[in-house]
């Protein structure tokens, strides 16, 4: 546990110095950690959760939760042949640098434009993404993803499915940027035709829109049920305070041990 | 129960530095005031040592609350 202390007077003082400015670092960042955004996040999840159920029909404009069925006129094709209604692919190309593996996605595709929203026999214009809103893919590639609640609509259209080779629609798709420098993976996320979903949306003028920035979130479209985004929603703050608390332990468990050498140590 | 186990896992190593040198430098004093002698670096070392025990509690804490909101 203790480290070798430093040999000069200057040195001890130097040390001492540098690592109280590193614990002064990590104490701010778990400040901030709480603050804007463990504090904030915990209020608008306790919101979410809280949102009213509404069906198609109900007058409401705030933020709501839907269940229901989304549809398109046409019938859509992701690029490896999976009927869907909505569906995003990309590719990734995943090549070495130096000792580690790294990723770059080449290429994006997707199509998610006329939708309706059906409950029952009741449908309505789906456009919670369609006036200029940015979207969230959550992709769980990682164990600690983390996706924000505001501004932009958060989207979990189930786990993402993952092939090689590239499939030929989509090597059609992006020729022109298909340079690899390691190996290519195709994947997708789609959702098929009469997959349940729950969104939670805001109605105004006829359509199911996206929340202003005073809703919890800006917006969710999510296969059957809305847990793994309020999981990545969760880890957001927590990241933040996961940090701090990593920065803070190693800064001053080095700093105590210092000073714990420097003071004469166990005699 | 927690967001992550890993936040537990880290509370722990956490806690387990802070309570080494909370007792170290207790143990220390405790024998420096026997001896007649004041010892306020080992003071300055338990209080550094509580800070980051909370630091650790917090975050296990926080790991609980958020799940226990979400679901």
């Amino acid at each position: 546990m203790a480290a070798s202390a430093p040999s000069s007077p200057a040195g001890n003082v130097l040390s001492v110095m540098f690592l109280t400015a590193c614990t002064l670092g990590g104490l701010l960042l778990l400040e901030l950690g709480i603050w804007y955004e463990l504090r904030p996040y915990a209020i608008a999840l306790w919101q979410l959760q809280h949102l009213p159920e509404r069906q198609i029909g109900d007058d409401f404009s705030g933020p709501a939760v839907l269940h229901g069925h989304l549809e398109t006129t046409a019938l859509r094709r992701s690029p490896s042949g999976t009927p869907s209604v909505v569906y995003y692919a990309w590719v990734e190309d995943h090549y070495r640098s130096g000792r580690s593996t790294s990723v770059r996605v080449l290429c994006n595709v997707g199509e998610d434009e006329d939708l309706t929203f059906r409950q029952g026999r009741r449908t309505l214009p789906f456009a919670l993404f369609h006036h200029d809103e940015h979207i969230e893919l959550l992709k769980r590639d990682g164990y600690l993803d983390s996706l924000r609640m505001q501004p932009k609509v958060a989207i979990d259209l189930g786990p993402v499915v993952s092939q090689k080779p590239v499939p030929e629609e989509m090597q059609k798709r992006c020729n022109s940027v298909l340079y690899p420098r390691g190996t290519l993976h195709y994947k997708e996320t789609r959702l098929q035709p009469g997959e349940p979903v729950t969104i939670i949306a805001c109605q105004q003028a006829g359509e199911l829109r996206s929340c202003p920035g005073t809703s919890p979130v800006a917006g969710v479209l999510a296969k059957s049920s809305t847990a793994r985004l309020r999981q990545a929603f969760a880890q957001t703050p927590l990241n933040w305070l996961r940090g701090g608390t990593v920065v803070l332990a190693l800064a001053l468990g080095y700093l105590l041990s210092v000073l714990y050498k420097l003071s004469g140590g166990d005699k | 129960m927690f967001l992550s186990w890993l936040d537990l896992l880290l509370g722990f190593v956490v806690w387990w530095v802070g309570l080494h040198f909370f007792a170290h430098a207790h143990q220390r004093r405790s024998q420096r005031l026997r001896c007649g002698e004041r010892d306020r670096i080992a003071l300055i070392i338990m209080w550094l040592s509580a800070v980051l025990v909370t630091t650790g509690l917090l975050l296990v804490l926080a790991s609980l609350t958020l799940q226990w909101i979400i679901h």
